[in-house]
């Protein structure tokens, strides 16, 4: 039995321990290796820049917990930008969990910027049927939300709502939507974008591009940053590199250890059937 | 001490411990999971839709009529009294025509705009005119792939039919191709899940890591 047929019966948990190591090392002793942007990922951080100074930025908060390592460092680095370009800054989450989600990173960067809530940032708050009530939000803000934030403070007082009462090209220079599935973009290109005419940026899981590459191609998404590679190549873009940056070099790895068990595997199983 | 990344690097490495074998740590975790999701489920949703519903839009803000939505769906319950189970169909007719009448009122537009861009022309050009081959070249594919893959779901001409036998197999390999290019971004997408792990386990928890 030569080394490539024994590699054939190996035991899987060797190669559970063998990736383990491949990407726990470069997390403890990171080595990036070099990142070129995407022309997708610069598209969605160039249609952010391209806002004027003090116009409204739709964000979609549409993920839970288990995508926040893909999503988080996205949301924050777009959050950034979007603070440091002045821009206003309301997020309607159709996933409960995307509330508190974005509530956190936009309190964390709107801290560390020094953003009021209520006067630059808002959190619209999550709402059973959340699809219907996108839909309400083209009309009239105050009464889709019945008139309250996430907390349950009135969004009339508020000097952020003084000037904004619907989601529509008007009023909001564009939508940002972080979805990992369903509600999602999809919801947005029916509900907004296709009737309200409001530009959208999409930020998704790896899981997710393919099937929303086809929206940048037709121009209904002005851009598509992809999983956590994407979410790197935004962080440089922004300028602060973060976790996204911290996990690529391990990716990447992960990446190379993957492409030469599957070579390997061929081999042996080719030579195996040439016998 | 901090507890909370303490037990969370635990309770990571109990559901992590499966990939050796299955064992009674990570059962326990397994079912502290289902527990905790189930009760986090009930409380946000007491707190996010429950309480401010009946708190602030119906008790403060005088919004009455979202009680008749309560009633309406509280219906559905009767299904479990025979007599009266008949009862049940009006809330699940009124979602059902709800339902379709929402979808074909907004899903068309991005759909008919996806069909559009299908039309494209072969020839990528810059702004001055010139020919760019890279583009050009990717239009034609692209145009092959989407007949072909069509193709291969086109069953009212026998495969013997050379044109629909060459074109079925080319979309065969067509959509093979695009599932390979899925199932990457389903990989590369695990492994940022494991990657965030790693970073709580050495960095949250451990401090070995920023």
């Amino acid at each position: 039995m030569n080394i490539f047929e024994r590699m054939q019966k190996i035991d899987p948990r060797v190669i559970y321990i063998i990736f383990f190591l491949v990407l726990a090392i470069p997390v403890l002793f990171p080595a990036p290796l070099p990142l070129a942007t995407t022309k997708e990922t610069k598209m969605a951080y160039d249609f952010v820049e391209k806002m004027p100074e003090g116009s409204v930025l739709w964000i979609g908060a549409d993920y839970g917990p288990s995508t926040v390592p893909e999503m988080g460092p996205v949301s924050k680095a777009v959050l950034r930008q979007a603070f440091k370009k002045n821009l206003k800054v309301v997020i309607f989450p159709m996933w409960q969990d995307g509330q508190a989600l974005m509530q956190n990173f936009a309190e964390e960067i709107g801290k560390e910027m020094k953003k009021e809530y209520g006067k630059d940032w808002v959190n619209l708050g999550w709402r059973n049927e959340a699809v219907s009530v996108l839909r309400l939000t083209t009309d009239n803000i105050l009464s889709a939300t019945a008139g309250v934030d996430w907390a349950g403070k009135k969004l009339a007082d508020m000097p952020i709502m003084q000037n904004l009462t619907a989601l529509n090209k008007d009023q909001v220079a564009g939508i940002f939507e972080f979805m990992t599935g369903n509600p999602g973009a999809a919801q947005y290109l029916e509900r907004v974008v296709e009737p309200k005419g409001v530009p959208m940026a999409v930020a998704c899981t790896a899981v997710s591009a393919p099937g929303e590459m086809p929206f940048v191609r037709s121009g209904q998404y002005k851009g598509l940053v992809n999983g956590l590679r994407g979410a790197a190549e935004y962080e440089n873009l922004v300028g602060k590199p973060g976790k996204a940056n911290a996990g690529m070099g391990a990716q990447s790895y992960g990446h190379l250890a993957i492409m030469l068990f599957i070579i390997l595997g061929n081999i042996g199983y080719l030579l195996k059937r040439s016998r | 001490m901090e507890w909370g990344p303490l037990l969370g690097g635990l309770l990571t490495l109990a559901i992590l411990s499966y990939l050796w074998k299955e064992n009674p740590v990570y059962r326990l975790a397994e079912h502290l999971f289902i527990a905790i999701a189930t009760s986090f489920s009930l409380v946000v949703n007491w707190d996010t839709l429950v309480k401010p519903t009946v708190q602030t839009d119906i008790l403060k803000n005088g919004r009455w009529d979202y009680a008749l939505a309560a009633i309406l769906g509280l219906l559905i319950y009767t299904r479990y009294f025979p007599k009266v189970a008949w009862i049940s169909r009006y809330p699940l007719s009124f979602w059902v025509g709800y339902g379709a009448g929402y979808v074909l009122s907004f899903s068309p537009a991005p759909l008919i705009k996806q069909i559009n861009d299908s039309f494209i022309k072969f020839a990528a050009t810059d702004k001055a005119g010139a020919l760019l081959v890279g583009s050009t070249i990717n239009n034609i594919l692209f145009f092959l792939m989407l007949i072909s893959a069509l193709m291969y779901f086109f069953f009212t001409v026998r495969r013997e039919n050379p044109l629909v036998g060459y074109g079925a197999s080319f979309g065969r390999w067509a959509i093979m191709i695009g599932l390979g290019a899925a199932f990457g971004n389903t990989v590369m997408a695990r492994i940022s899940l494991f990657l965030g792990r790693l970073q709580f386990l050495f960095g949250d928890w451990l401090h070995l890591v920023k």
